[in-house]
């Protein structure tokens, strides 16, 4: 073989030109695999990324369908050991923020929702009045939509400013008898809201900004003196200033939170926004407060004046209004005014007094007292022309936790 | 008699045919690996339209918030949804999207999600 091999001429030149051909289709070959092997590599992360984008919803929903959010904590979603995914949740007024990362391997997809608390059951409470042994009266076109709360006297038809009650049922519910305390807020929400009110540190507010967002950390601004706000200022914001906040009816605010001893809205404002106040909450006619606002007045009782909330004429409000204070005092009480023609769709809650002003009430409300100053005198446990009807109320509303309920949670953003 | 004659064909050897062959040869190996390669990681339009048809019912299931089992009929395929409770949480259901083709026993997807199922009382 070898002497075979030998003796023939090969002729060099021909093959050169064969594995110089072999060469250049081994160098397209080779490429075909390198390409093939990227497109593999990367179908395989695309389908990875995909089954992260699926997880981080699926944990969406089980957040949503939980009745207390997880912090800190990494769950297997499907029990099978192979999806997990951590949650990391910050309160952020009556709100929450959750941050859920589903992760596989060294991916990692983080996502932030905005949820808030809501009830799975709907509630038929349409005012519920603390036992001060003085019966509730009803005149005008006041209607009462659902159960009553009130003391042992009762419901009564009253005859004031000339105006007589002309409905035909008192209140269409069942009469329960009331406790001189209000039912507590959700111990989970009221730590939420008292939270805020602790002294925090904060940079100093950009005024010079037209717009300023945040989705992930929360930011805080604090401010010594006056705010005045007329930005657009959207996201996980908190501003708060030491004596007096002024908005714009300009001014566009979406999911923040305002605290201030004093936050005073201009007519014509329209977004949404949680307020936090010690002193006085006051806006001006025709605003409208979008879903999920929510007002709160901390009332300190070592206050010389009254505290208030007080909503302008024809403003709505899709959100709750809270008013705490330790102790009833004999003044100095704090107090929420709901002014005419207007709509608050939730929860009215107030352990100082409420003023109910020929309104409409989509929701419940709770109330230490009512009281009703007119041109010419002032009632006590009284409603003047007020419709409060629980039937109205969104299913989807942040709920106070008042009914003790089974609880879940809305996705807001 | 002339004898016709014979022209000369230039021709290779045997040794650069043999050569050739084997380079060839694994040229060609490597060329029909290559291809079976692509061939089976790459998806086909078909395949395509089956994931985008369970990533859409996926979609309305997270729109609609109803869990319900229910087999879907399309041209050639079929794409089934099953749910199933969640252990730990009441109202979560663990739903099950398999897709197969007409005539097959294996499912050809299978994608899962949670679906919160809870409804005002």
């Amino acid at each position: 073989m070898k002497s075979f091999l030998l003796n023939r001429k090969l002729k060099a030149s021909a093959l050169y030109v064969v594995v110089s051909i072999s060469v250049i289709a081994g160098l397209i070959l080779l490429g075909l695999v390198f390409t093939a092997g990227i497109y593999s590599k990367e179908k395989g992360e695309l389908n990875i990324r995909n089954q992260l984008i699926l997880n981080t919803k699926s944990a969406l929903q089980y957040c949503l369908a939980s009745p207390d959010l997880l912090n800190n904590e990494v769950v297997d979603l499907y029990k099978e050991q192979r999806d997990s995914v951590y949650f990391q949740n910050s309160p952020f007024g009556i709100l929450s923020y959750v941050n859920i990362s589903a992760f596989h391997g060294k991916d990692t997809i983080r996502k932030t929702f905005l949820l808030g608390n809501k009830s799975n059951k709907k509630s038929s409470t349409a005012i519920f009045l603390s036992n001060s042994n003085k019966s509730l009266g009803l005149c005008g076109k006041s209607l009462l939509n659902g159960d009553v709360f009130v003391p042992e006297k009762g419901v009564d038809r009253l005859y004031i400013e000339g105006q007589n009650f002309v409905g035909s049922k008192l209140f269409y519910g069942e009469n329960k008898i009331s406790t001189a305390d209000l039912p507590d807020i959700h111990p989970n929400i009221l730590k939420n809201i008292i939270d805020v009110y602790q002294p925090k540190e904060g940079i100093p507010f950009p005024s010079d900004l037209d717009t300023i967002t945040s989705s992930n950390q929360t930011i805080y601004f604090l401010e010594q003196s006056d705010l005045f706000l007329s930005q657009y200022i959207s996201g996980n914001i908190c501003i708060e200033s030491k004596t007096k906040i002024i908005v714009s009816k300009e001014a566009k605010l979406e999911n923040i939170i305002l605290k201030a001893p004093t936050v005073v809205f201009e007519s014509g404002f329209k977004g949404r926004v949680q307020v936090f106040v010690t002193d006085s909450l006051i806006t001006g006619r025709e605003c409208n407060f979008l879903f999920p606002s929510f007002f709160v007045l901390k009332h300190n009782q070592n206050n010389d004046f009254s505290t208030k909330i007080e909503l302008g004429e024809k403003s709505n409000l899709l959100g709750n209004i809270v008013l705490l204070q330790d102790k009833f005092h004999l003044k100095n009480n704090g107090m929420i005014t709901i002014n005419k023609n207007c709509i608050v769709n939730g929860t009215i809650y107030s352990k100082g007094y409420t003023q109910l002003k020929h309104c409409e009430i989509q929701g419940d409300v709770y109330t230490k007292k009512l009281y009703l100053k007119t041109a010419s005198s002032i009632y006590e446990n009284t409603l003047l022309n007020v419709k409060i009807d629980p039937e109205k109320k969104d299913t989807n509303m942040i709920d106070l936790g008042i009914d003790k309920t089974n609880r879940s949670w809305i996705y807001l953003k | 008699m002339d004898l016709p004659k014979i022209n000369k064909i230039k021709a290779s050897t045997l040794s650069e045919v043999v050569i050739a062959m084997v380079l060839l040869g694994i040229i060609s190996s490597i060329a029909i690996i290559t291809f079976n390669n692509i061939y089976h990681t790459g998806s086909t339009l078909k395949e395509e339209e089956i994931y985008m048809s369970v990533d859409n019912e996926i979609h309305k299931a997270f729109e609609s918030g109803t869990a319900r089992n229910e087999t879907i009929e399309m041209d050639n395929f079929s794409i089934v949804i099953e749910y199933t409770d969640h252990l730990d949480i009441e109202n979560l259901k663990i739903g099950y999207f398999s897709a197969y083709i007409k005539d097959e026993k294996e499912a050809i997807l299978e994608k899962r999600i949670l679906l919160n199922v809870q409804r005002l009382d």
